[in-house]
């Protein structure tokens, strides 16, 4: 959907939009320092929500032993010798895989996440923050993607760390290289508004819903095209209506936003029957639970609902070469009446200085 | 040249391995030639047209590639070669490799020179176990093939360098690698669109239903419609089970095809079946008119464009000796059952080779 997306009409009026976030100096995943709006991670310890994180280390590994070091560069021994002992020693189900990458310096870093609250205390959720960057060539920095190198331990008061290994492949001459944490809250229900074509502002950020107009298959997508959501099984349903809209200004880099349909009274519609008429999740829900109840019998209806799609616009993708917008939904435009707006904060902690290699 | 031995990987995995190397040992991917099995001399396989070779094996961490020939032999050339492959390409997926945690993760070259157009023969790497996930180790084919600037599609002889990799748990020094060979064994023969036995080559089958809808529900649903955005397509069902197999490397493909026999690649703009050969006139003419819009600068995309991709029709493919084709099983084919008027079913013939003793670790 993602090269789909590329290629449609919006593309050059997102595009338009994302030149707003250049002349903001918009976050990037690379650069020392902290940004406005971040928050440092002071002697590389930071406490949110019902956690404490710590960077615990750094190591380069090979098939024999690891060698770790401090985010300052000195030796870590407590963490070599866990590594060394995890590879010498593997446990067969256990299995953990990890990238290398040819030429470039690969190395972990360890998040130790340490409970120091109940839970719910806050948001949990802390994840490397990563811009979405597909082009296809090397983009040196940490990422969550390519390994699961993980451990945790209990504490006798009931309380759970947890180490995180963060895979990045660098630059053979990169000496040092900040790692930015993210948290997201759940999304908060925002405005109800007409669907129709004019500007909103949402967090201080400006959009423009530019046209609203019957699907046109783009002209040269190339595959992985869209298929409404909650129709995993054969039947199939084609977009029916496009939504067009514009990134007008972005002062809120931290605020991204969603929308759906609504009906009438605010609701967002989470699915329609056939006919487009409105059906409820507690109603899917209710076909869906007789449905398996069938399906013992070797006999199982596809599931008649389905998503009238929804938009979603995330700031951190704004500079990336695929823009995240979806504009294709499921139902025609007679149906489009109204779009409820939710947004989800995201905070930032900057682990500022680790080191590449041990001094 | 050393092989681990199943006694050694058991004493192993009592003392330090626990189920790791107990699983090794009794790896079929890994086990040792068997009867039937052909051992390729000097690394190398011939066929008519064709040679595959294991070219080397390769170490790679962050700063250097070592690579050795498959009897162990340190070879800086191929190092070298590999390297500049490496360093060309602009992609960064062909770097980069997935390795595992405390195994002794390898890269494996398979070259392959084609001498001529005319191949009578198909190989590809084969896996006894393949759908084992990661519970065996094994060479897994990275689908990735590094070939020669110079060499076209249309040129020969031209060489192919196919990267795998494998994962191997320490106490094993040597690895083979399966290879099979598929011929053609007979023109096709066709069978009714309907339920009832049939028989490629002494092997009997039989269609259990032919429906416009699956009846058998797999963990992740129903079979998939296309994923893409086109016209929702109609398929066919079709539901085989093995009855008696008397030869399990005779593998057949089921296609649907036309009163005569004819069987079809793909759908016109229509949705009208077309053959493969016609299919295939129109992919490449597709081709050929993209690349002339391209030069003249033209978009050569329009949505009523016919894409290849959009109406082709895949057969089903019938291996006996793959896990997922024993019992009964159910595929579709891309094609109203209206449309259907007979199946065309051609048969191959499966040689197994093997490279025995590919050295994990240089001498």
């Amino acid at each position: 959907m993602k090269s789909l997306l590329l290629d449609r009409p919006s593309r050059s009026v997102l595009s338009l939009g994302c030149l707003v976030f250049v002349a903001f100096g918009f976050i990037q995943n690379g650069p020392s320092g902290i940004q406005p709006g971040e928050h440092s991670a002071v002697n590389n310890i930071f406490e949110t929500g019902s956690y404490r994180y710590e960077l615990g280390g750094v190591c380069k590994l090979s098939e024999d032993n690891a060698v770790c070091w401090n985010p300052d560069g000195s030796q870590n021994k407590g963490l070599t010798d866990k590594l060394t002992e995890a590879i010498r020693h593997p446990i067969a189900s256990n299995q953990t895989s990890y990238s290398v990458t040819f030429q470039k310096k690969t190395r972990f870093v360890f998040v130790k996440k340490t409970q120091i609250k109940p839970t719910g205390s806050g948001p949990d959720n802390g994840r490397v923050f990563q811009q979405r960057t597909y082009t296809g060539s090397f983009v040196e920095g940490w990422s969550e993607n390519g390994s699961n190198l993980s451990a945790s331990e209990r504490g006798f008061n009931g309380g759970e760390t947890n180490w995180s290994g963060i895979q990045g492949a660098f630059e053979p001459g990169t000496k040092e290289y900040p790692l930015r944490y993210e948290f997201t809250s759940s999304p908060i229900k925002g405005t109800t508004r007409k669907l129709e074509p004019g500007k909103f502002e949402v967090d201080g950020n400006t959009f423009e819903i530019v046209s609203i107009s019957d699907h046109v298959k783009p002209a040269n997508y190339v595959s992985g095209g869209p298929v409404a959501t909650g129709d995993y099984r054969y039947v199939q349903r084609l977009p029916k209506t496009d939504i067009l809209v514009k990134v007008v200004s972005i002062t809120n880099p931290f605020s991204a936003m969603a929308f759906q349909l609504a009906d009438d009274k605010g609701n967002a519609i989470q699915y329609v029957d056939e006919k487009e008429n409105t059906v409820t999740s507690d109603e899917a829900s209710k076909w869906y639970s007789l449905n398996q109840q069938n399906s013992a019998n070797g006999k199982q209806k596809p599931f008649p609902y389905f998503s009238p799609g929804s938009y979603y616009f995330d700031p951190k993708n704004a500079n990336s070469p695929y823009p995240q917008p979806t504009s294709f939904f499921y139902i025609s435009k007679e149906k489009c009446k109204n779009i409820v707006i939710t947004t989800t904060q995201r905070e930032v902690y900057v682990f500022e200085h680790i080191k590449l290699d041990p001094n | 040249m050393k092989r681990f031995s199943f006694s050694t990987i058991l004493g192993l995995s009592a003392v330090v391995f626990g189920t790791r190397q107990l699983g090794a040992g009794n790896n079929p991917n890994g086990a040792p030639p068997k009867p039937g099995e052909i051992i390729a001399k000097n690394y190398t396989l011939e066929f008519p047209g064709n040679t595959i070779e294991i070219h080397g094996v390769c170490k790679l961490d962050d700063a250097d590639l070592v690579c050795w020939k498959p009897d162990g032999t340190k070879s800086k050339a191929i190092a070298d070669e590999i390297s500049e492959g490496m360093r060309k390409t602009k992609v960064d997926f062909l770097r980069t490799f997935q390795f595992e945690l405390g195994k002794h993760n390898r890269i494996l070259l398979v070259r392959k020179t084609i001498a001529s157009g005319a191949v009578t023969s198909w190989q590809s790497p084969y896996h006894p176990s393949p759908y084992t996930g990661n519970s065996f180790d094994n060479w897994n084919d990275r689908g990735m093939t590094i070939t020669n600037p110079d060499s076209s599609l249309s040129k020969f002889p031209r060489t192919e360098l196919s990267v795998l990799t494998g994962s191997f748990g320490s106490g094993i020094t040597s690895f083979p690698l399966r290879y099979q060979s598929l011929k053609l064994i007979q023109t096709s023969i066709t069978i009714p669109v309907k339920a009832g036995p049939f028989k490629v080559e002494g092997n009997e089958y039989r269609v259990e239903s032919v429906s416009d809808s699956p009846t058998i529900r797999n963990q992740f649903g129903f079979s998939g419609g296309r994923s893409w955005e086109s016209t929702p397509a109609k398929k066919t069902y079709v539901k085989v089970r093995a009855i008696k197999i008397i030869d399990p490397d005779i593998v057949f493909s089921l296609h649907a095809a036309s009163e005569k026999g004819v069987n079809f690649g793909g759908t016109d703009k229509n949705g009208e079946p077309i053959s493969a050969l016609e299919y295939m006139n129109q992919t490449l003419q597709q081709i050929k008119s993209d690349a002339e819009a391209q030069k003249t600068g033209k978009n050569p995309y329009s949505p009523d464009r016919w894409n290849s991709w959009e109406h082709s029709i895949s057969p089903i493919h019938i291996d006996p000796r793959s896990e997922m084709r024993q019992g009964s099983f159910e595929e579709s084919i891309s094609l109203e059952r209206g449309k259907i008027k007979t199946f065309a079913i051609y048969a191959q013939k499966r040689t197994i080779y093997i490279f025995d003793n590919i050295q994990l670790d240089p001498h």
